[in-house]
C-alpha cells in the first residue's frame, strides 16, 4: 500500500491543474474558516450582509469597500461569507443525497431481482424530472429559504449516484473474492460493507467531488431566480440576483457596474473550477482507467 | 467408502431477458440434467470445454446460484432447500418427500414397508414422516426446517471452493489476515484476537506462507502465493468439501505444479475430498480418482481415471484426448479434428447433442437422446454406439 | 546443405523505461527463423516472448525501446530503417497473429473491411477484387459460408472463428514471416487442433516461416522444429525439437518438462521448480536462475553464463548444464 500510496501522491503532484485545483481549494477553505476574522460580524447573524448605506445604486470599490457596494451591502464581505455558505451548500447536499444514493444503488444492485427493478424505475421517474425545474417547483411548494432549496436539491440529487453505484455492484458481485465471501457464509451486510462497497466507492467519491461544484451553481440559479436565500443572505448567488437589476448599466455604460458581477461570479466559477479539477485529479489519481 | 456428496437430476438455467419489461425470451441451458456422487476422501474431475456448465455446476454446489430443479445431498442430509425461502422451500419438500411417500403408502399398504422399500436420505426421512412428525406434512417440514441458520452455517463451513483467477479471488483492499481470518471469524471457531492470529499463521504455514505476511496486502504477492493464500481461506474452515474450480489454470507451468503438488498433500493431511474442475485433461489425469466428462450441459462419460483413459468409450472424449498436445516429438499421434464449434446451449441440437461435430453419429443420433448406460462397473457412457 | 535464415534475431535487448525503474524485458535474444519452418518460441509469462515478437515489428510502446541488436529480414536490419519503410513491412512481409483475436480486431469494422483494408494497404487492387480476394481468404481457412460472414461484426463470430479471421488478413499478402503469439491460448483445446491443423496446412502451401509463441510445451512438441527456451528476458537454451525434448541440458528446461502433467507418462508426482518467476525490476545477479536452480554453485550468483554449443545446433546458457546429463542418467527413459 506504502507503494501505490506513493505513487499516487507523485502522480498527483506532477499533475499541474491537479496542484491548481487544490491550491485553490485550500484557498477557499482558509477564507471560510478566517470569514470572522477577515470580515467581523456586524450584527447577531453573521450570515447577512451590514447595510452601509441606504442608497441602492451600486457604487464601485472604494477605502473600506474593495469590491464594493451593492443594494447598500458590501460586496466583499458578502463575498467572503458566501464562501461558507458555497460549502454549506455544497457539502451537505452532496453527501446526503450522495448517502441517499448510496443506500439504494446498494440495495438495487447486491439484491437485484424485483427489488432491483422497482428501485431502478423509480429512479428512472426521478431522472425523467428535468432537475432545475423540479428543484424550482419543490421549492415553490416548501417555501422560500435556504434550508428548502437544499432539501430539494437532495431530494432531486441522488440518482446519478444511486445508478453509478448499482452499476458498479453489479460489476463487484461477480468478483470471485465477493463470491468466496458468500461462499465462507459471511452476511449480506457484511459481504456489502466489507467487499463491495470499499471496492466500489471510488467512483462514486470522485463524482460527489465534481458535484459540489455544480450544486453551488443550481443553488445560485435558485437564488438568482429569488427562489433560495432570503434577501441580504452572504450567497453568491443572491449577490448576482441583486445585480440583476443593474445588470445593463446606464445608458451608454454598459459595464459601469461590472463589479457588481464580477467578484461573486469570479468567486463562483473559481470555486467549481476547484472542485472539477480535483475530482478530476482523484479520478486520474486512483484509476487510470476511468480516463476518457 | 461412503458417498459424501450425491447429486440427482440437478438443472440449472439462466433466463434471457429482453425489452422494455425484462420479459424471459429464452433460457440458457447451462446445466441440463447431471447426477454424479463424489465419495469421501476422493478426488472427483470434472472436465469439459469453456461454457460446458462446470463452473455453474459448482456454483450451484456451492449453493451461490439456486438449482432450477434437482436433489443436492450432502453428508447424508438433503441441502437442496436450505437456501430457499421459507414457501419455496416446503413446497420443495412437500413435492419430494411428503407426495413421495404418501404414494409409496397407498402402494404398499404400511408404513414399515415404505421405509423398507427406501434407503439412505429417503428412508431417514420417511421414518421422520411417519413417527416423529405423524404423517403430517405440516409438521415435517417444520421438523426439517428447523433450526435453519445453523443448518446454513454448517453447510458453508462444510462446502468451500477455490476459484481460477489469483487476482480476483482475493479483495484488494483487505489484509491476508483478514481474508484468511474472515471465516474462522463469521463462524465463531476461535475466541478473540489472538486465537484469530494463530489460527491464521497455522493456515497460512500449511499452505506454505510465512506467518509474518499476514498483514500484507494482496498484491504484495506473486499468482502463486496468491493462490495458497486462496487455499488457505477454504482450508481455514475445515471443509469436508473443496470445490477447486480451474484451481491452477492461471498459473504459470512451473507454479502450477507446486499448487498441484499442494493440494494433493493437504488432501491428505486433512482428509479433504475435491471436485477438481478444469479444461485440461492432462491436469485432471494427474489429480483425480475419477473423472466426469461434460459437454454441453450434460455428463458423456465418466469412469475411474484409468479406465477413461484406458478405453475411452464416448466419441467426444476421444476427441477431447486427441486434440491434447503431448509434449513429446517422438510420438505422432492420430488427431480426430471436431468439425465446427461448440452450439449455443440455448438450443442444444436435438437427440444426442454432440450430433452436429460427432464422426460417428448416425441418423438415430439427432433423434433420439442417448441414456447413461454402464458399459463396465462403474464406467457409464451416454451414446447409442459406446461399447 | 546449409540453409539461410529468413529472419534472424541477434542479442536483441529491448527494454521499457518505467516509473518504476528499468524493466529489461528482452535482454539477449538470438534465433533464426527458416522458411517454411516453425520456431517455437516457449517460456513461463513476463519472460519476454511477446515483447521480442512485438520488437521485431517495432511497434512497442512510448516506454519501450531496442537498445541493442540487430533483427535481419533477408539481410537487412530492421531496427535501423526509418518508419515508413517498416510500415511496408509490417502486414506484407512479416504478419502477427495475436492471443485475443477480441482485441485485435476493430468490433466497429465488419471483419471483411478489416481484410480488405489489409489487402489494399499492401497491394494495388479496387475494392471488388479485395473483397473477392477476402472471401477466397476466408473459405481458406475454413470459415463456412464466407460470402455472408465477411460481413459479420467480430463478437457475432465464436472466438474460434475469430482466430480463423486474423489468420486470414494475416495471410492476406502471404507474408514471408508469420508470428503467432499464444494463437489458441484464448481457445478450447478440440478448437485448438483445428487452428493448429489450419497453419500447418496453409505453412504447407505458402512455404511461410512461422514464429510459434507460446507456454505450452505440448504444442512445441507438435509443431516447431526448432525451439527457443526464454527465462527471464533471454535465451536459455536452442535446439530443434526433437533434441531439446530428449536431450534437455539447461536446469530450467530440464525442470519444466519434468513439472508438466502428462498424458502419456504416469507420473506419481510433480516435480516442483521451487520459487517465483523473478521480478523484472529485481533480477538476481548471476545466472537470473540461480535462486531456483537445483545445480547451482557459488559462480553462479557471481557471473552471468554465456549462450555456449553444447551439440550441432544446440546452445545452452548455463555453467554446470552436464550435471543435468548426470541428473538425466539417474532417471532414464524418461522422456524416450
Ligand atoms: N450468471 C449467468 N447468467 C447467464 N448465463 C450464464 C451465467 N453463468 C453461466 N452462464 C452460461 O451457462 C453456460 C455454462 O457456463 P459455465 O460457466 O458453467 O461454463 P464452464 O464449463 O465453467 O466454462 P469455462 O471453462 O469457460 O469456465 C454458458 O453458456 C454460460 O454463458
Ligand atoms: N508496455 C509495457 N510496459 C512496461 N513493461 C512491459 C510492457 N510490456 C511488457 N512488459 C514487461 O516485459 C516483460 C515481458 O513481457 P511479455 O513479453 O509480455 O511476456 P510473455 O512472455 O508472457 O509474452 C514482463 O515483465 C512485462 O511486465
Ligand atoms: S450418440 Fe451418436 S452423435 Fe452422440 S456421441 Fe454417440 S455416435 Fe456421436
Ligand atoms: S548457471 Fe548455475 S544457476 Fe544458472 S542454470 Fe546453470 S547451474 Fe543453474
Ligand atoms: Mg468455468
Ligand atoms: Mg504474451
Amino acid at each position: 500500500m506504502r507503494v501505490e500510496t506513493r505513487r499516487t501522491l507523485r502522480r498527483l503532484l506532477r499533475n499541474p491543474s491537479a496542484v491548481l485545483g487544490f491550491s485553490l481549494l485550500i484557498f477557499f477553505t482558509l477564507i471560510a474558516i478566517f470569514a470572522p476574522l477577515i470580515c467581523p460580524p456586524q450584527s447577531y447573524d453573521p450570515y447577512m450582509i451590514p447595510i452601509v448605506t441606504w442608497d441602492k445604486t451600486p457604487q464601485p470599490p472604494s477605502e473600506g469597500h474593495p469590491f464594493g457596494i451593492i443594494d447598500g451591502r458590501d460586496i466583499f464581505y458578502g463575498v467572503v461569507w458566501g464562501t461558507r455558505t458555497a460549502f454549506k451548500v455544497g457539502l451537505t447536499v452532496t453527501l446526503t443525497s450522495t448517502l441517499v444514493g448510496l443506500v439504494i444503488g446498494s440495495i438495487a444492485g447486491y439484491f437485484g431481482g424485483w427489488l432491483d427493478e422497482v428501485l431502478m424505475r423509480i429512479t428512472d421517474v426521478f431522472l425523467s424530472i428535468p432537475y432545475i425545474l423540479a428543484a424550482i417547483v419543490m421549492t415553490a411548494f416548501l417555501g422560500m429559504g435556504l434550508d428548502k432549496v437544499m432539501i430539494s436539491l437532495i431530494i432531486f440529487g441522488w440518482m446519478a449516484t444511486a445508478r453509478l453505484i448499482r452499476a458498479n455492484i453489479l460489476q463487484a458481485r461477480e468478483e470471485q473474492y465477493v463470491l468466496a465471501a458468500k461462499a465462507l457464509g459471511v452476511s449480506d451486510f457484511w459481504v456489502i460493507t466489507k467487499h463491495i462497497l470499499p471496492n466500489t466507492i471510488f467512483p462514486v467519491l470522485i463524482q460527489a467531488t465534481m458535484r459540489i461544484g455544480s450544486l453551488v451553481i443550481t443553488a445560485a440559479a435558485l437564488s438568482f431566480l429569488g427562489l433560495g436565500a432570503p434577501v441580504g443572505y452572504a450567497d453568491w448567488g443572491a449577490l448576482l440576483n441583486f445585480a440583476r437589476n443593474w445588470l445593463l448599466g446606464a445608458s451608454g455604460e454598459a459595464l459601469r457596474y461590472w463589479y457588481a458581477i464580477v467578484y461573486p461570479g469570479t468567486a463562483m466559477v473559481l470555486f467549481v473550477l476547484a472542485w472539477n479539477l480535483v475530482g478530476d485529479a482523484l479520478r486520474d489519481a486512483f484509476d487510470p482507467r476511468l480516463r476518457g | 467408502m461412503s458417498a459424501i456428496l450425491k447429486v440427482e437430476n440437478l438443472v440449472k438455467y439462466f433466463p434471457i431477458r429482453a425489452g422494455v419489461f425484462k420479459r424471459v425470451v429464452a433460457w440458457i441451458k447451462a446445466v441440463d440434467g447431471v447426477s454424479f456422487e463424489i465419495n469421501e476422501g476422493e478426488t472427483v474431475g470434472l472436465v469439459g470445454e469453456s461454457g460446458c456448465g462446470k463452473t455453474t455446476i459448482g456454483m450451484v454446489l456451492l449453493r451461490l446460484y439456486e438449482p432450477t430443479s434437482g436433489r443436492i445431498i450432502f453428508d447424508n442430509e438433503d441441502t437442496t432447500y436450505f437456501f430457499m425461502p421459507a414457501l419455496r422451500a416446503r413446497s420443495y419438500i412437500k413435492r419430494t418427500y411428503v407426495d413421495k411417500f404418501n404414494a409409496l403408502l397407498k402402494e404398499l399398504g404400511s408404513k414399515d414397508a415404505v421405509v423398507n422399500a427406501l434407503e439412505g436420505v429417503d428412508r431417514r426421512y420417511a421414518e421422520m414422516f411417519f413417527s416423529e412428525a405423524k404423517s403430517s406434512t405440516g409438521k415435517f417440514c417444520s421438523l426439517l426446517l428447523s433450526n435453519m441458520d445453523e443448518k446454513r452455517k454448517q453447510f458453508r463451513k462444510n462446502v468451500q471452493i477455490v476459484f481460477q483467477d489469483p487476482y480476483s479471488s482475493l479483495n484488494p483492499r483487505l489484509r491476508i489476515k483478514s481474508i484468511v481470518g474472515e471465516g474462522p471469524a463469521v463462524h465463531k471457531m476461535v475466541k478473540g484476537e489472538k486465537e484469530l492470529i494463530n489460527k491464521v499463521r497455522s493456515v497460512l504455514e500449511d499452505v506454505g506462507i510465512s506467518g509474518d505476511y499476514m498483514y500484507r496486502f494482496p498484491h504484495e504477492f506473486s499468482g502463486g502465493q496468491r493462490q495458497r493464500i486462496g487455499i488457505a481461506r477454504a482450508l481455514a474452515l475445515s471443509p469436508k468439501l473443496v470445490i477447486a474450480d480451474e484451481a491452477v489454470s492461471a498459473l504459470d507451468v512451473s507454479i502450477r505444479s507446486q499448487i498441484i503438488n499442494l493440494m494433493k498433500d493437504l488432501q491428505h493431511e486433512h482428509k479433504l475430498t475435491y471436485l477438481f474442475i478444469s479444461h485440461d485433461l492432462s491436469v485432471i489425469k494427474y489429480v483425480s480418482d475419477r473423472i466426469i466428462v461434460m459437454y454441453l450441459g450434460k455428463i458423456v462419460e465418466t469412469a475411474a481415471k484409468k479406465d477413461l483413459f484406458d478405453n475411452p468409450s464416448h466419441p467426444y472424449t476421444r476427441a477431447l484426448m486427441s486434440a491434447i498436445p503431448i509434449p513429446n516429438p517422438n510420438i505422432k499421434k492420430e488427431r480426430i479434428i471436431l468439425k465446427g464449434d461448440v452450439p449455443s446451449p440455448v438450443n442444444p441440437p436435438s437427440g444426442c447433442r454432440f450430433h452436429t461435430r460427432c464422426y460417428m453419429a448416425q441418423e438415430i443420433c439427432s433423434k433420439e437422446e442417448p441414456q447413461m448406460r454402464e458399459i463396465s462397473p462403474g464406467h457409464w457412457v451416454a451414446c447409442h454406439f459406446a461399447k | 546443405m546449409e540453409k539461410k535464415p529468413v529472419l534472424s534475431v541477434k542479442n536483441l535487448k529491448t527494454y521499457f523505461y518505467t516509473e518504476d525503474g528499468i524493466v529489461k524485458a528482452v535482454d539477449g535474444v538470438d534465433f533464426d527463423v527458416y522458411q517454411g519452418e516453425t520456431l517455437g518460441i516457449v517460456g513461463e509469462s513476463g519472460c519476454g516472448k511477446s515483447v521480442t515478437a512485438l520488437s521485431i515489428l517495432r511497434i512497442l510502446d512510448e516506454k519501450g525501446r531496442i537498445v541493442e541488436g540487430q533483427v535481419l529480414l533477408d539481410g537487412v536490419d530492421l531496427t535501423k530503417i526509418e518508419e515508413q519503410d517498416m510500415r511496408k513491412i509490417r502486414g506484407k512481409d512479416i504478419a502477427i497473429i495475436f492471443q485475443e483475436p477480441m482485441v485485435a480486431l476493430n468490433p466497429v469494422f465488419t471483419i471483411g473491411d478489416q481484410i480488405m483494408e489489409a489487402i489494399m494497404l499492401h497491394q494495388k487492387v479496387d475494392e471488388k477484387t479485395a473483397r473477392n480476394m477476402a472471401v477466397d481468404l476466408l473459405r481458406k481457412v475454413g470459415i463456412p459460408e464466407p460470402e455472408k460472414r465477411i460481413d459479420q461484426y467480430p463478437h457475432e463470430l465464436s472466438g474460434g472463428m475469430r482466430q480463423r479471421a486474423m489468420i486470414a488478413m494475416a495471410l492476406s499478402c502471404k507474408p514471408k514471416v508469420l508470428i503467432a503469439d499464444e494463437p489458441t491460448t484464448a481457445l478450447d483445446v478440440t478448437i485448438q487442433a483445428q487452428i493448429m491443423e489450419l497453419m500447418k496446412e496453409l505453412q504447407k502451401e505458402y512455404g511461410m516461416a512461422i514464429m510459434l509463441i507460446t507456454h505450452d510445451l505440448g504444442l512445441i512438441a507438435e509443431n516447431a522444429d526448432r525451439v527457443v527456451v526464454m527465462y527471464a528476458g533471454k535465451v536459455v537454451e536452442y535446439a530443434d525439437v526433437k533434441t531439446l525434448f530428449n536431450d534437455p541440458k539447461h536446469p530450467y528446461t530440464w525442470g519444466l518438462l519434468h513439472a508438466i502433467p502428462r498424458l502419456d507418462i504416469e507420473q506419481t508426482r510433480l516435480y516442483n521448480i521451487p520459487g517465483v518467476v523473478p521480478d523484472p525490476l529485481h533480477f538476481p545477479p548471476g545466472c537470473k536462475f540461480n535462486p531456483r536452480c537445483e545445480f547451482k554453485e557459488e559462480r553462479c550468483t557471481r557471473e552471468e553464463p554465456q549462450l555456449i554449443e553444447v551439440g550441432e545446433n544446440h546452445t545452452v546458457r548455463c555453467f554446470f548444464w552436464q550435471k543435468v546429463d548426470e541428473a538425466k542418467k539417474r532417471k532414464v527413459g524418461e522422456f524416450v
